[in-house]
């Protein structure tokens, strides 16, 4: 049981010829919150990318279960059991929750599934199925997107910025729900700004800068370095601060 | 009260057939970003397919209504659909807009010209209503006829059917959510794909229902005709702002509706006939209308880094050169042609000059035009009216015309050439005054009657470029804001408009310019009876009217100044601005520049040398018609072919000009000259013919038209390699050749088809000899292993080359190898 | 003096307030910086200010003139420069005529406007500016073909050849490498001290804090701080914003 559920081998990929992460190395091993932190522009969001297979690799290669992914779609991956919340849009926004529900269903699980776990989860989402996603608040709309990860039992979670607009309860309750999720032996990649509300949950962290990860290791011990990457006391590359 | 009924009915009828055509075309749009240009076409197609299965005696044999029916319904149109979606459409994602709009264009000309390939024979179709044109029911004294009450009832079905589709089903669900968020759609692993073939089985299923309800309502079956009714709905899926559903029914009730009471109220339209013929013309007024009012995308950034198309500018010194080229050539070619290809290959380069407005405009400014042969027909109208037609009647009346288009002119196209509002009047003063004097100088006006000459004057075709350009420029004025798809639906239905109210416009029409001479005295006849016999012209000494060869090298020196011209506008200031303009418009906000102003002069100027070709092609041609050669659905082939050629060069436009000109048709000759010669082969010769006749511009256009280089930079890639200096024998040898085929033509010992066989050859042979040189030449330079590493640099090309070579496995595969230790 | 003042500007898409009765000065002659987390509002404000965006509430002051109603390219004629975080160069030109297009544009509305005091010769001020930016060996080349943090420095040529007052720079180190970034910083302080008043919106940290004169924090659409650097990086409320709150 000691195989990485995920695993980015040497990976290199970016948008058309310009790379923007180089040759990263991450291992996702079952139960684990791994939590990608960093700048802005550091490349986090496109190792996501890789993983989820939304953009090509330009070299490297992307392992599920030990098992190599060549040309792999998204949609494929999703079936198998990768469960990706893209960023601060999870939903379909004219469509009803109802109907988000029904585009869940594509995974394979059945429609009254979903809306069991979903409902007896949010119940506030039951009270409004008929209206439309992109009227929601922004906690209710993350709500819903979460509901995918809880009710299409995913094997791989990875989740783009949740906490972006929403206040910070919210974004707690939300991170107690990916704990749990994580409890049930569900491998998860969060990639996050606001890192001190990962830090708590996440049992492994890395810091992204320039599209390398500079600094991997326990959660407690990154957060020094991190304020150093984000407000760039001077004198600090992320390294050579110890 | 009775005509209330009977009018509001039809209207219903003919509003709902549109509703069901623009409710596909959204459908289609929303799920693939496409908009299916080609929409009318299939409904067309279909119909006429219904026709063949349960009217005609032939082939089709008189199958029963819902069984032919159901056949074209649910097996003909759907496959149209998914075929259209898996061979053309799929690969459209993510190209630029022109290319988006060129393929569907391409599409819907291949559709016509299968139609009229297939039904070619001139026999009259005439498609029955439902059962019969006697069955029908009464509202008190208006009678309701039972095909009206099965369109209005389909129409309502189709509604409902699309929405239970649409908010019930899954798929339904999963196409919806395709417009939200296509990646998302994956993630949640649903197939975007899947959806799109839905969509487009579903877009053409219902075009094909709005074509076979509507086709009993128009008479005989007729290609163009039939095509533009359908496209009459495209009005109803803008007023839907190409997404919603319940909106675009609406509109399409509202234009049938609108349609249907202005014939109504404008009666027989005794007094003001035009009044009436303007109800042909209501949808595509509409349309206008509606793009006009649509609320606008801001100025925004481009989301992605987009690779564009680059197109190299000659220097003026090289443009001056290969002018010159092309006016050396074509004068050998009058040598030794025979006056009938003369004539091909003139109208091939007077379709380049027209052309050449499309690669200021499109090229040079990014701003589409769908519309290039409206504005190449209005300026031939206007030299004819000038200059054969009851036209201007006074020189007087002319002079006021000419300061009034200069002060147009003035104020709004040389600000934006960066003059200075000081000089402002002065030039205009000037330019009035060159206009006039082109008058007098070349027409010698004193007084009375300029018109009624048999030859067109030289100031005939500056009268062509003038008025064309004024009427581009109002054409523009209101859709300056406009841009892509919205701007190239605008200008086609200008088009459109033109087709319907100037072609065939019958009245005379009159003027009277106050203060100035006595009674009317600008008066008009637009388009005496479907036909103006335009002069050829006659100026500068030289009589162009019987000799052809003067006509052709006339118009080859026409279109090497004109791009002389061009390229010198696009190495100036202004051609920066419109370059900075089509690349970044936000960019160019924040520099200061008012881009409303350079969109309207370059429109201006676009127009005015597309009046000045279509001028002159007319003159080539001696005579143009409602139908030929100035209307819409040309002027979409011509369009789609100069992006085929290269729209953003110069020789695009010839290669456009003279592929829609002139080499179908050659092709299409010698086909038919073999099918001729060899009898026993004839059907396969004709068939070929027959492809080339009717089908080879849209093959073309869906086969090339996705390069946003075109192939003029694919030839000069090409040729470019025997500029080199060890190339220098091959291009040597080319020349040598042609040449001697060229004199062995003029000495008559061989024919014009031999020619052509030696002279495609050796024109095609010599840069692929050339290449096949190069490459041997870089082996020997390249493939001394030893000397790897000595004299150039390892790269991982070389060494992967290097393991290929000694059989190594390359470090991918070993890498897999060790990566993979099950 | 305060060189641009925006007051209580909202902007709202939809449900979402991207920019909340937003209200700051930028003073004449400084390096005036612009941060906060990603989605925070900023390239919106810089829309704003420079036209691209209107406003649902609130007014844009440039140089004492109201210019909140006025169309993007006339509040460029009153001396306002800006650069795009998408590169928004014209890759049918070469780095050259993009910037010498910039200077002809500037000169024909100057003309037309009157009594502007146009550029005698644009070449020599291009060639002025492509010694200040040190973009001498890229001239020639298609903009297409050079690196990002080149076109950076293009796009910053080019607005300087309208002879701005104040420049809006949207994420200008990004495609820029350490050393690149450095000399970047040098030459915003020497435009200063020329006289130009320089907006940033900047993720590079080191950037911001080295160049800085002031800086505006900006969180969910509202500024949640503004101070010196020295008193930004000590900021609670800062801290919180980029880390996560701590409740």
């Amino acid at each position: 049981m000691n195989q990485p559920l995920l695993e980015l081998i040497d990976v290199t990929a970016g948008y058309g010829r310009i790379p923007v992460i180089h040759e990263v190395n991450l291992s996702l091993y079952p139960g684990d919150i791994y939590a990608l932190l960093g700048p802005n522009g550091g490349g986090k969001s496109t190792t996501l990318k890789a993983c989820s297979r939304q953009i090509e690799l330009s070299s490297g290669v992307l392992h599920l279960a030990g098992q190599p992914m060549e040309g792999v779609t998204p949609e494929t991956l999703s079936r198998v059991g990768v469960c990706t919340i893209p960023e601060g849009k999870g939903i379909f926004p004219n469509l009803s929750v109802q109907e988000n529900l029904v585009m869940m269903t594509h995974t394979g699980m059945p429609l009254e599934e979903i809306e069991a776990v979903t409902f007896k989860r949010f119940p506030q989402l039951a009270s409004r199925r008929k209206q439309l996603a992109g009227t929601l608040s922004g906690g209710e709309q993350q709500m819903l997107a979460m509901s995918r990860a809880l009710g299409t039992n995913p094997k791989i979670l990875l989740l783009d910025e949740l906490s972006m607009g929403l206040a910070p309860i919210i974004v707690r309750d939300l991170y107690q729900i990916v704990h749990q999720i994580a409890g049930e032996g569900i491998a998860v990649l969060v990639v996050e700004q606001f890192a001190r509300t990962v830090l708590g949950v996440s049992n492994k962290a890395g810091i992204m800068v320039n599209g390398k990860i500079v600094r991997e290791g326990d959660p407690s011990e990154l957060e020094e370095e991190l304020s150093a990457a984000y407000l760039g006391i001077k004198g600090n590359d992320g390294k050579s601060e110890s | 009260m009775t005509e209330l009924v009977t009018f509001t009915v039809v209207g219903l009828a003919i509003g709902s057939i549109y509703s069901i055509a623009s409710a596909g075309l959204v459908v289609t749009y929303t799920t693939s970003g496409i908009f299916n240009f080609a929409h009318g076409a299939i409904g067309m197609f279909t119909a006429f397919i219904y026709w063949q299965l349960r009217w005609d005696a032939g082939w089709g044999g008189q199958w029963p209504a819902p069984i032919a029916m159901l056949f074209v319904l649910f097996i003909v149109a759907p496959l149209i659909g998914i075929f259209l979606q898996l061979i053309v459409m799929r690969g459209l994602e993510g190209t630029n807009e022109t290319t988006k709009l060129v393929i569907p264009i391409a599409v819907m000309l291949a559709f016509i010209g299968a139609t009229n390939w297939i039904w070619q024979d001139l026999e009259s179709r005439i498609p029955e209503p439902f059962f019969g044109r006697q069955s029908k029911w009464s509202i008190g004294d208006a009678y309701i006829t039972t095909h009206q009450t099965i369109v209005v009832v389909t129409a309502l079905a189709l509604a409902l059917l699309l929405k239970f589709l649409l908010t019930k089903t899954r798929i339904g669900i999963t196409m919806r959510a395709v417009v939200d968020n296509r990646e998302l759609v994956q993630l949640n692993g649903g197939k975007p794909d899947r959806a799109a073939l839905l969509s487009w089985g579903i877009g053409s299923m219902m075009a094909a229902v709005a074509g076979i309800l509507i086709s009993p309502l128009l008479g005989s079956l007729n290609v163009l005709a039939l095509t533009l009714l359908v496209v009459n709905a495209y009005a109803a899926a803008i007023f839907g702002r190409l997404k919603n559903l319940p909106l675009t029914f609406a509109g399409g009730l509202a234009i049938g509706l609108s349609v249907s009471y202005w014939n109504w109220l404008s009666g027989t339209g005794r007094k003001w006939p035009w009044l009436s013929e303007l109800r042909s013309a209501i949808p595509v007024v509409i349309l206008f209308a509606i793009l006009i009012v649509l609320p606008q995308d801001r100025l925004r950034g481009s989301s992605i880094m987009k690779y564009r198309e680059s197109f190299k500018v000659p220097s003026i010194k090289s443009a001056i050169m290969w002018g010159m080229v092309l006016i050396t050539v074509i004068s050998a070619f009058t040598l030794m042609l025979e006056s009938k290809w003369e004539f091909s290959l003139a109208k091939g380069i007077s379709f380049g000059v027209i052309g050449l407005s499309m690669v200021l405009l499109t090229g040079y400014a990014g701003e589409i035009n769908l519309a290039p042969l409206a504005f190449a027909g209005i300026g031939a109208i206007s030299a004819y009216q000038f200059d054969v037609g009851s036209g201007v009647e006074t020189g007087v009346g002319f002079a006021t015309l000419a300061v009034l288009l200069a002060v147009f002119f003035g104020y709004l196209v040389f600000p934006a050439f960066g003059l200075a509002r000081s000089r402002l009047w002065i030039s205009i003063s000037i330019f009035a005054f060159i206009v006039l004097g082109l008058v007098t100088l070349f027409d010698g006006t004193s007084g009375t009657g300029i018109a009624s000459r048999e030859s067109m004057s030289f100031t005939g075709l500056i009268v062509a470029a003038l008025i064309a350009g004024a009427v581009g420029a109002v054409v523009a004025l209101p859709a300056l804001r406009l841009r892509g798809l919205y701007l190239g639906l605008a200008t086609f239905a200008f088009a459109i408009f033109v087709d319907k109210m100037v072609y065939k416009q019958r009245q005379t029409l009159s003027l009277d310019i106050p203060f100035v001479g006595d009674g009317e005295d600008i008066t008009f006849n637009i388009f005496n009876n479907g036909a103006l016999n335009i002069p050829r012209p006659g100026f500068f000494g030289i009589d162009f009217r019987q000799n052809q060869s003067a006509m052709l090298i006339l118009l080859a020196t026409t279109f090497s100044l004109i791009a002389l011209a061009l390229v010198a506008i696009r190495r100036s200031t202004y051609g920066r601005q419109l370059s900075a303009m089509k690349d970044s418009p936000a960019a160019c906000a924040t520099l200061g520049l008012n881009m409303l102003k350079l969109k309207l002069s370059v429109f201006t100027l676009a127009a005015a040398i597309a009046g000045f070709g279509g001028a002159l092609h007319a003159a080539n041609l001696r005579a143009i018609q409602e139908d030929a050669p100035f209307t819409v659905f040309e002027g979409l082939a011509l369009f789609m072919l100069t992006v085929v050629g290269g729209i953003g060069y110069i020789s695009g436009a010839l290669i456009g000009g003279l592929l829609y000109g002139t080499a179908f048709l050659v092709m299409g000759d010698f086909w038919g000259k073999l099918a001729t010669d060899w009898a026993s082969f004839e059907w396969f010769f004709t068939a070929i013919h027959d492809f080339f006749i009717f089908l080879g511009p849209a093959m073309a256009g869906i086969g090339l038209g996705r390069n946003p280089n075109g192939i003029a930079a694919q030839i000069f890639d090409g040729f470019r390699i025997l500029r080199e200096e060890h190339n220098k024998v091959i291009l040597s040898v080319g020349l040598l050749a042609s040449t001697s085929y060229w004199a062995l033509r003029i000495a008559g010992v061989i024919d014009g088809w031999t020619f052509l066989l030696l002279f495609t050859p050796t024109l095609i042979l010599c840069p692929l000899i050339a290449e096949a040189r190069n490459k041997d030449f870089k082996f020997e330079k390249e493939n001394q292993l030893e000397l790897i590493g000595i004299e150039q640099a390892f790269t991982d090309e070389i060494v992967e080359s290097i393991e290929r070579e000694l059989n190594f496995p390359t470090s991918e595969e070993r890498f897999n190898k060790e990566g993979n230790p099950s | 003096m305060s060189q641009l003042t925006i007051n209580n500007v909202t902007v709202r898409f939809g449900g979402h307030t991207a920019l909340n009765n937003v209200s700051m000065t930028v003073e004449s002659g400084t390096i005036t910086g612009l941060i906060g987390p990603n989605g925070a509002g900023k390239t919106t404000l810089f829309n704003v200010v420079s036209g691209l965006q209107r406003a649902d509430e609130g007014e844009v002051i440039l140089n004492g003139e109201i210019v909140t109603n006025k169309a993007p390219y006339k509040r460029a004629r009153c001396g306002l420069g800006r650069t795009f975080q998408r590169l928004e160069l014209f890759p049918s030109l070469t780095v050259e005529e993009n910037i010498r297009v910039s200077g002809e544009i500037r000169n024909q509305w100057a003309s037309n406007d009157g009594n502007r005091n146009i550029q005698k010769s644009i070449d020599q001020k291009m060639e002025e500016i492509i010694t200040l930016t040190g973009l001498a060996d890229s001239a020639d080349y298609h903009v297409a073909e050079i690196p990002t943090g080149k076109a950076r420095l293009v796009e910053l040529a080019r607005t300087l050849m309208q002879d701005p007052k104040l420049i809006l720079l949207d994420e200008p180190a990004s495609g820029q490498n350490d050393l690149e970034t450095a000399e970047f910083g040098y030459l915003l302080q020497k435009l200063t001290n020329e006289g130009i008043t320089i907006f940033l919106v900047e993720h590079d940290m080191s950037l911001v804090m080295s160049v800085c004169d002031h800086v505006h924090v900006l969180d969910f659409g509202s500024i949640i701080a503004d101070g010196s650097t020295n008193e930004i990086q000590t900021n609670k409320r800062v801290i919180d914003a980029y880390l996560g709150s701590d409740q």
